[in-house]
């Protein structure tokens, strides 16, 4: 009866894996529409949004704030946008992780992330994307982001 | 000795739920829902338990050629209070009504999101479990997840689950093996309770549950606080009478109300906003709870001090029959002729209907309302 699982969750699985080789520490790893702990909420055109990231980790400075899907998904796309270009989004997360790691706030730095296997993705302006390739997740910048040490 | 584990796909669980057991563990797929073709391979034992909800992991043994459950366990990460906690109440209640015993693992505090508030776990859904238990005579309990000075949640190492080596863990490691040891019996339940584990957890349970003022009707929630839930227990003659009132149809169907429920001189309503939009939420996981705490009195619902009435009097029937509607022309296998790619629930359906493959709100108000009200209609439980 054993039948393989869902595209999503087997990208979750390899990178769970992967961010573990390579010394991530992973605050919130799930699928989409999976249970969640970690969330966001921040103005958006003056109504509050809450956004439940599928990946929240931290290696160093940095912090990834990611979305899982199959191949690219253009509503992900513009979730992590508006999140991206959010102040006070920026403040919840970066204080949330230096609560937890007893470390100042302004230590940290935010990555927005776009997590698939779609080796054709749109490469977007603002964020990376790390897009599993073989057993491996490589890490494609976005144009104007080439600061995420995967 | 075969022990099983129905995980959702988290390879990290298998790690985590291994370390709690010193024998072998095989790790089979949940079917996602309860109408996937996987669904009419699985042991009707477990099936069963999938009935009314879905926890996280079920683990079972074989035994005596026949694979039984154990018992199953639920991932609560989310802050603790009474709506949070309540909704997880029905996974319970799945789990329990089968006859397997069940945990609940959710923090006792955690911090927010925003950073400020600290939530800290209500008393009811501690009630909840102990009348849970005391009506089944099966094993239930809320285990802590671990948590830091600042009310965040400690995980194990690269998984999104507990700490194992923390108090709450340690008592669910415990627990697993008195069920394994106890699995050996033939009354698994009677044995279980013999352990010294279950009389520990059910004496902390008990404290918990009593710890801040018994949850009841007025204050569902516990404590000596007015309650946000609002829940009334109301006379059966005059509900029947002012759903009567609301049109000739509401009255019509007045008429054909079974006996059992014009036989309860009490009913305890709700007032849900939706039944099966949004997947039912909060409801459908606080129907259950509303249920054991305050009418039941013994395993079958027909069991009740009182009617059990959901009041959704700005919602349509429609909402039902729709979904209802999908299923029979789009879900049901009857639509196609039998095919390889239909056979499963072909045959699954020919044996066991649609009792337990149709969409999860339906079922839930099913199996557990006695009555409920719609701007357009209403619907009775077939008993």
């Amino acid at each position: 009866m054993q039948v393989d699982f869902s595209p999503e969750i087997q990208l979750v699985n390899k990178l769970r894996v992967e961010l573990k080789e390579r010394n991530w520490s992973i605050i919130q790893l799930v699928c989409s529409g999976g249970q969640t702990h970690f969330s966001v909420t921040y103005k958006c055109q003056g109504k509050n949004k809450t956004v439940f990231p599928d990946l929240v980790a931290f290696k160093e400075k940095q912090i990834i704030i990611g979305e899982i899907k199959e191949l690219f998904d253009q509503k992900d796309h513009d979730k992590l946008i508006e999140l991206y270009d959010s102040e006070l989004a920026y403040k919840i997360i970066t204080k949330n992780i230096s609560l937890r790691t007893k470390t100042e706030q302004d230590y940290f730095s935010i990555h927005y992330v776009l997590i698939n296997q779609d080796l054709n993705s749109i490469v977007s302006s603002q964020l990376a994307q790390l897009v599993l390739s073989e057993e491996t997740f490589e890490l494609k910048h976005g144009k104007d982001d080439s600061a995420l040490n995967w | 000795m075969e022990i099983i584990a129905y995980y959702e796909g988290d390879d990290s669980v298998k790690g985590w739920f291994s370390a709690l057991v010193t024998q072998n563990v095989t790790y089979k797929k949940m079917p996602k829902q309860n109408d996937s073709k996987d669904y009419a391979d699985l042991p009707a034992y477990v099936s069963d338990i999938l009935y009314l909800d879905k926890p996280d992991l079920i683990i079972s043994m074989i035994h005596d050629g026949h694979e039984k459950p154990l018992l199953s366990i639920e991932f609560a990460s989310c802050t603790p209070q009474y709506q949070h906690a309540l909704q997880r109440f029905s996974r319970m209640v799945a789990s329990i009504s089968a006859g397997c015993p069940s945990v609940l693992i959710i923090p006792k505090k955690k911090r927010a999101n925003n950073l400020k508030d600290i939530y800290t776990r209500s008393t009811a859904v501690e009630y909840g479990s102990v009348k849970l238990m005391d009506i089944f005579k099966t094993p239930c309990f809320i285990l802590d997840w671990s948590i830091d000075e600042n009310f965040f949640l400690v995980n194990e190492d690269d998984t999104p689950y507990p700490l194992i080596d923390s108090d709450g863990i340690k008592h669910l490691k415990a627990l697993v093996s008195s069920c394994i040891e106890a699995r050996q019996d033939v009354n698994y339940i009677d044995s279980l309770a013999q352990k010294k584990i279950v009389h520990q957890l059910t004496d902390i349970s008990r404290t918990n549950a009593y710890r801040n003022g018994v949850p009841c009707i007025e204050r569902p929630s516990g404590g000596d606080k007015k309650s946000q839930a609002k829940l009334d227990l109301v006379d059966t003659e005059q509900l029947l009478g002012e759903i009567s009132d609301r049109s000739a149809f509401h009255k019509a169907l007045c008429k054909n109300a079974p006996p059992f429920i014009k036989e309860r001189t009490e009913s305890l309503v709700f007032y849900p906003t939706r039944i099966t939009d949004h997947a039912g939420d909060p409801y459908v996981g606080m129907i259950g709870y509303y249920d054991i705490a305050f009418t039941r009195f013994g395993k079958s619902t027909r069991d009740r001090h009182y009617n059990l009435v959901a009041y959704a009097k700005d919602v349509s029937i429609k909402e039902v029959t729709g979904v209802m509607t999908k299923f029979a022309t789009k879900t049901c296998p009857f639509v196609d002729d039998l095919q390889t790619k239909n056979s499963k629930m072909y045959n699954y359906h020919l044996k066991k209907g649609c009792k337990e493959t149709k969409s999860k709100p339906i079922r839930i108000y099913a199996e557990l309302a006695d009555i409920v009200i719609f701007k357009d209609g209403v619907l009775f439980n077939a008993g």
